[in-house]
């Protein structure tokens, strides 16, 4: 983390960390170099000579007029149009806590402290996809748009920004956040209770049921179930049950919850397609459908993900058998392995079965940075104090940054941590 | 010195004890009878021989045959070795003086091209005319399509026998024989590593019989039988499933019954909203949706050659971007406006 940045969020409260002294001689260097830079005004008296005046005058305006834009007043997603592309748009807090908050990519979230807001650029693969959202005739089954592009290019970027858009709309999302997490970090692993050769994982469950709670709280309230959902001999949801319950009855008896999770979708779909509202399943790394997980059989065997109960649930919401929504996934080369990570197209992270369950999608390319974009990010790390040294403001320093990171917004923010 | 003079001393005392009184000799004393260091007489070397060159000589009688490097007759300077350091002979690459290097690898030197017009004019009487209407490449592989290779070795020693002349190679282009799309498939399972995709040849080689007429006869069996079985036609080869195929089809693949499918019901949810405007329906749909009448629509054809090239030719820019187009007009989703 930045240390005059941290600095300044501590400076009243002074609490630096002590017991690195490394840590803490860097800190007295870094306020040095903050009181250095304080506004400066200037000494010079001004020149009596008219012409002098009217130069400074005129050369202080064009510095104003060349100053770059890179953030956009317009917070609003469902506002967003070619105008704004390459800017950053701050999403409020409210929207983070509620639609980000488990599950943002750990250096985002680290990077929402030590920024003090949360920032998403308005990029064109955005564009293109609201595009698509605002010009679908809702009455066709589901489409699927997959995103892809090469490693921190920003497609779980691009995906809170559509998440965010239709969040905007009163739209159902129903976010999948890194499904690869499944395949080898469960913490419990059980025989479905629902069918004997699915696997469940309650607690990734229970946890899921949690995440969309929190994300769609306003809108659950008014929905209810339209058939009856029996556990066990005992315990069931009639008919018009609402859907909170349905969750919370998920939540408090973990044993069900990836019952539940099922229940859930098939309610959402069934009542989609009624109209009742819209629904974005959002999907991140999607191909970890299509992998083992690290669960054995008695056989030693792997088990397919897709014995998942979860997955296999979440699979139906990838199908276009139902109406009233889109369906977005991305797809990841990080979850290969070293060795078959040749490209990062879709049908290759896909693989054939997966490509058949998915065909027909329309393929979006994330690409990397634009001049625009880079130029418009580095301006904002620089605003942001990301970008500390003097000489990372230079237009040489912003080369060499440019150069080195290839452009790819991730290790454009990673190039930029050092300096 | 002292040692010795010691010794010699005591020696005398031994024969001569009575006779003589040993006189002691104080080394270094009397002057020393000195001796003529003899000096080896070097021979003469003379310069090397490619210093006394002229330009203009005949190589050939320089180097007539092929021999093993010599520095002195090689009048150009040539350089081989490694350096492992630069402080390793100053980090410059051995010179040609006493390079075992150079002596090592074999040389061309008898082989330059004023060599091969002499042995081309010694062998000429031997030769016959090239014949007429073969002058090129492409002629003669239109004529005689078949190429078999094979070697005769001659060596001056015991035996004259050599068993690589045994070896013979047939190599023949299969766009060269008549095979349709099945028999070609069937011949590239059959040959397997035999067969190069860049140069599309197909090459046998055989060793297995003593003789070359032997290995010939076989190499042509090979052939004959190879091009025999292709055509043939096997009851188990209807069996062959998707797993199977040498490439992907998208007629026989789950995308086009899922296409089909998705169509129908688009088309069924089409007839039924009138609300909405013509746009948004997807135009191109005929109004009795079958699976012939959905086949024979471009914009299924179009998507399935996107899909076929996707996998077929496999994943770039192009074949991507042709596919999300294809998807896009079957679906009717419109393309933002740039």
């Amino acid at each position: 983390m930045k240390v005059a940045v941290v600095l300044k969020a501590c400076c009243q409260t002074v609490c630096v960390r002590r017991h690195i002294c490394g840590q803490l001689a860097a800190c007295h260097s870094a306020l040095q170099l903050h009181n250095e830079r304080r506004p400066l005004y200037h000494s010079r008296k001004y020149s009596t000579s008219l012409a002098e005046q009217f130069k400074l005058a005129t050369d202080s305006k064009q510095k104003q007029h060349l100053k770059t834009i890179f953030r956009t007043e317009e917070t609003d997603p469902t506002k967003h149009t070619d105008v704004h592309e390459g800017l950053f748009y701050t999403v409020s807090s409210e929207d983070v806590k509620r639609l980000f908050q488990k599950s943002l990519p750990p250096i985002f979230n680290k990077q929402i402290t030590t920024f003090q807001e949360a920032c998403l650029m308005v990029r064109e693969p955005a564009l293109e996809l609201f595009h698509y959202i605002n010009h679908f005739n809702y009455n066709h089954p589901v489409p699927r748009f997959m995103l892809y592009g090469k490693r921190g290019s920003g497609k779980t970027m691009t995906l809170f920004h559509i998440i965010h858009h239709c969040a905007q709309k009163d739209w159902v999302i129903v976010h999948v956040p890194w499904p690869a997490f499944w395949l080898n970090h469960y913490k419990e692993v059980s025989v479905s209770a629902h069918s004997a050769h699915r696997v469940d994982l309650p607690y990734e469950a229970s946890d899921w049921l949690q995440h969309f709670c929190t994300q769609n709280f306003d809108l659950l309230k008014d929905i209810k179930t339209t058939q009856t959902y029996k556990w066990t001999k005992r315990e069931s949801a009639a008919e018009g049950t609402p859907l909170l319950e349905l969750i919370d009855f998920g939540l408090n008896r973990v044993k069900f919850a990836a019952d539940c999770v099922g229940a859930l979708l098939r309610e959402i779909r069934v009542q989609a397609s009624d109209n009742k509202f819209r629904v974005l399943v959002a999907v991140e790394c999607v191909n970890a459908f299509w992998k083992d997980t690290t669960i054995r059989t008695e056989s030693r065997d792997f088990v397919p993900a897709e014995k998942l109960s979860l997955v296999h649930n979440f699979k139906k919401m990838l199908r276009s058998d139902w109406t009233n929504g889109i369906a977005l996934c991305t797809v990841d080369v990080s979850i290969n392995l070293l060795h078959e990570r040749h490209t990062h197209t879709p049908h290759f992270l896909l693989g054939k079965k997966g490509f058949e369950f998915l065909d027909p999608f329309i393929p979006v390319l994330v690409p990397e940075y634009s001049d625009k974009e880079v130029f418009s990010c580095l301006e904002y790390y620089i605003d942001r104090k990301w970008i500390q040294n003097p000489k990372g403001k230079t237009d040489e320093g912003k080369k060499e940054l440019i150069y080195l990171s290839d452009k790819n917004p991730h290790a454009l923010n990673r190039m930029c941590a050092p300096w | 010195m002292s040692v010795l003079h010691k010794k010699q001393a005591q020696t005398i005392t031994d024969d001569q004890q009575d006779e003589e009184f040993r006189t002691f000799e104080i080394p270094g004393l009397k002057a020393k009878e000195e001796r003529k260091k003899m000096r080896r007489r070097t021979k003469k070397v003379h310069p090397p021989r490619h210093l006394r060159m002229r330009t203009d000589q005949e190589w050939i009688n320089v180097w007539p045959t092929a021999s093993t490097f010599k520095w002195s007759a090689v009048p150009f300077p040539v350089r081989q070795g490694f350096v492992k350091t630069q402080t390793e002979n100053e980090g410059v690459i051995p010179g040609k003086y006493a390079n075992a290097e150079l002596m090592k690898i074999p040389n061309f030197l008898h082989l330059t091209p004023g060599h091969i017009k002499k042995h081309c004019q010694a062998i000429k009487k031997f030769c016959t005319a090239w014949p007429r209407g073969l002058e090129t490449d492409e002629s003669c592989e239109k004529y005689f399509p078949l190429e078999v290779v094979e070697s005769d070795y001659c060596v001056s020693g015991p035996s004259i026998r050599d068993p690589r002349a045994r070896q013979v190679t047939v190599k023949v282009k299969l766009s060269k024989l008549d095979l349709d799309y099945h028999a070609r498939d069937k011949m590239l399972r059959l040959v397997g590593n035999k067969y190069n995709h860049e140069t599309d040849e197909l090459t046998l080689t055989t060793d297995r019989c003593p003789l070359k007429k032997q290995n010939h006869d076989y190499a042509m069996y090979l052939l004959t039988a190879l091009y025999h079985e292709s055509w043939a036609r096997e009851p188990w080869e209807a069996e062959k499933t998707e797993a199977d195929m040498e490439r992907y089809f998208w007629d026989q693949s789950k995308s086009k019954s899922g296409i089909i499918s998705l169509l129908t019901r688009i088309k069924n949810i089409d007839k039924t909203s009138h609300s909405e405007p013509d746009a948004r329906l997807i135009p191109y749909l005929p109004e009795d949706v079958t699976e012939e009448t959905l086949l024979l629509l471009p914009e299924l054809q179009t998507y399935k050659e996107a899909v076929e090239d996707l996998i077929n030719e496999g994943e770039n820019h192009t074949t991507v971007m042709n596919y999300k187009n294809s998807v896009k007009k079957l679906l009717n989703i419109k393309t933002p406006p740039s």
